[in-house]
């Protein structure tokens, strides 16, 4: 029987932006694949939210990740994108900036992960019910 | 079948199909910059037109939290937006409609606001039309001719534009959430199915009742806050379907006036009413109403057991109705009842059968466009 390789993990963004650590539950999902040695693929499927990888030690890193994103790309009244709201627009350009993928290597069953690294879905225009969406390759 | 009623019956496919547009079109006609401008709002027009913007004045201020006022169109061109000038560049927003497109009040009061610096948006549909062309931005409301009968598709359109435009300002505002939005938006939409329920529950009933009260020649709509208008409505559609004499009144005011009303004691007083802020006045007013001889009719849901226990006959509303969206669904009642009141007395939509009416019936809309300036010369 094949092992099961394709997972979902869900987030639900409490926040209009914040960074949700979802380490464990990729970990999990590694696990579950029964993979030793492979690759781990996370994409994200949404226009408005990105994947990243930082320290989740402390959480002021969390905070200032959130104000310097801000601070480069800032909310503004006089996007050209006005379907929907200021915040989502200038969510639409942060997404493109960081990003909506990650790649792991699998190692021993495990995640090849540093330290104080954290797997961070980064929501821009919350509250919202989100996903990743992960790919586990043996090679 | 007669048209009016055809047109009541295509109500809840109309709002289905309707809402994903309007939402696109309400969403792309303005910058963020405008909308977080707005600090007041006045949504005008004649007839219905006016009425829709009396029932969503209410999200405006509720929702949006934005001074919201809602007056016909010769009150905001000659008594209101020409005394006034807001101190804020694109203030107030003006919010116009005029279905036809060439409601030569209507237009006038853009060309006012305008030159009050106002920010102007016209309702209509009639893209091409002088309205549109007066107006700096329009809401596209189209809709394929269709055989002339009493308004109620068109006020349906108005109302759906109005909700929806509030619903972005509210979220464009981050006065409520982008999920927020979609479900408001998604409440919106089920008007749809709570039309289709309502026109299933009340449906016979009306007609049942049109045929019961044949033989009057007046009758009283109350009601308040967002279904005042639809009190305003339901009377016109009476007058409009059948040339009779019908009269909105609000709630408290028919204990300040109707009540002492003797010429007809037994006036069919139609009561439209959700359990929101109205209805302990509502239930305060049903005993006087029925001891000086007043026939009830409710136009409510199932949950005012209150209402409909002590009402001599009730036109059922569907019991989901959020009380924001209401005007659009309790409006079923007294249009239902009117479609049916026509064809029981063999009446002809807007007396269009009657030579005085036929002969001079364009001469009412020849009349003068006056600017600012025309306007303070009476003074």
């Amino acid at each position: 029987m094949d092992k099961p390789n394709l997972f979902t993990v869900n987030v639900e963004s409490k926040k209009g932006q914040e960074l949700i650590l979802i380490t464990d539950e990729v970990k999990e999902l590694v696990k579950q694949s029964k993979i030793k040695n492979g690759m781990c693929f996370l994409f994200n499927p949404h226009s408005t939210a990105s994947l990243t990888i930082n320290s989740y030690l402390d959480r002021n890193t969390q905070a200032d990740l959130d104000s310097e994103i801000d601070r480069i790309i800032p909310t503004r009244v006089n996007f050209h994108h006005i379907f929907d709201t200021p915040t989502d627009a200038s969510g639409h350009i942060k997404t493109s900036v960081i990003g909506s993928d990650l790649l792991f290597i699998i190692k021993d069953g495990e995640l090849l992960l540093g330290k104080s690294q954290g797997i961070f879905f980064w929501e821009f225009d919350g509250p919202r019910d989100r996903n990743v969406i992960v790919k586990i390759i043996d090679c | 079948m007669s048209e009016m009623l055809k047109q009541i019956l295509s109500l809840p496919d109309l709002i289905s199909a309707q809402v994903p547009m309007l939402d696109r079109r309400v969403r792309e006609a303005f910058t963020h910059k405008e909308l977080l401008s707005i600090k007041e709002i006045v949504l005008t027009g004649c007839g219905d037109s006016y009425f829709a913007g009396l029932a969503a004045r209410h999200f405006f201020q509720r929702v949006c939290n934005i001074p919201t006022r809602a007056l016909p169109s010769l009150e905001a061109s000659r008594y209101d937006l020409v005394d006034y000038k807001s101190q804020f560049p694109n203030n107030p927003l003006v919010m116009a409609t005029s279905v036809t497109g060439k409601v030569v009040r209507t237009i006038e009061t853009i060309k006012i606001a305008k030159e009050q610096n106002g920010l102007t948006i016209g309702i209509t549909g009639n893209p091409e039309g002088p309205f549109a062309k007066a107006c700096e931005k329009i809401i596209d409301c189209y809709l394929p001719p269709s055989p002339h009968c009493p308004g109620v598709r068109s006020y349906r359109m108005s109302l759906l534009v109005m909700y929806l435009l509030g619903i972005h300002l509210a979220e464009v505002k981050a006065i409520i959430s982008q999920r927020e939005a979609g479900v408001l938006r998604e409440r919106l939409k089920e008007t749809a199915d709570q039309l289709t329920d309502t026109i299933k529950l009340s449906q016979e009933k009306a007609e049942s009742l049109a045929n019961t009260l044949k033989e009057v020649k007046y009758f009283v709509f109350i009601g308040d806050g967002p279904n005042y208008p639809t009190a305003l409505f339901s009377a016109a559609k009476i007058t409009e379907a059948c040339g009779l004499i019908a009269v909105p009144q609000n709630t408290e005011e028919w204990a300040h006036l109707q009540y002492f009303e003797s010429a007809f004691p037994d006036t069919p007083t139609f009561v439209i009413s959700t359990k929101h802020r109205g209805y302990p006045r509502i239930l305060e007013l049903l005993e006087p109403m029925r001891r000086v001889g007043r026939r009830i009719i409710a136009v409510t849901s199932a949950d005012c057991k209150e209402l409909t226990s002590l009402a001599d006959y009730v036109l059922p509303v569907n019991s989901a109705v959020d009380d924001l969206f209401s005007p659009i669904v309790y409006a079923a009642g007294g249009e239902l009842f009117a479609a049916y009141l026509a064809e029981a007395v063999n009446a002809t939509y807007f007396r269009e059968n009657l030579e005085n009416y036929k002969n001079f019936n364009n001469t009412i809309y020849t009349c003068e466009l006056m600017l600012k300036s025309d306007i303070k010369k009476r003074d």
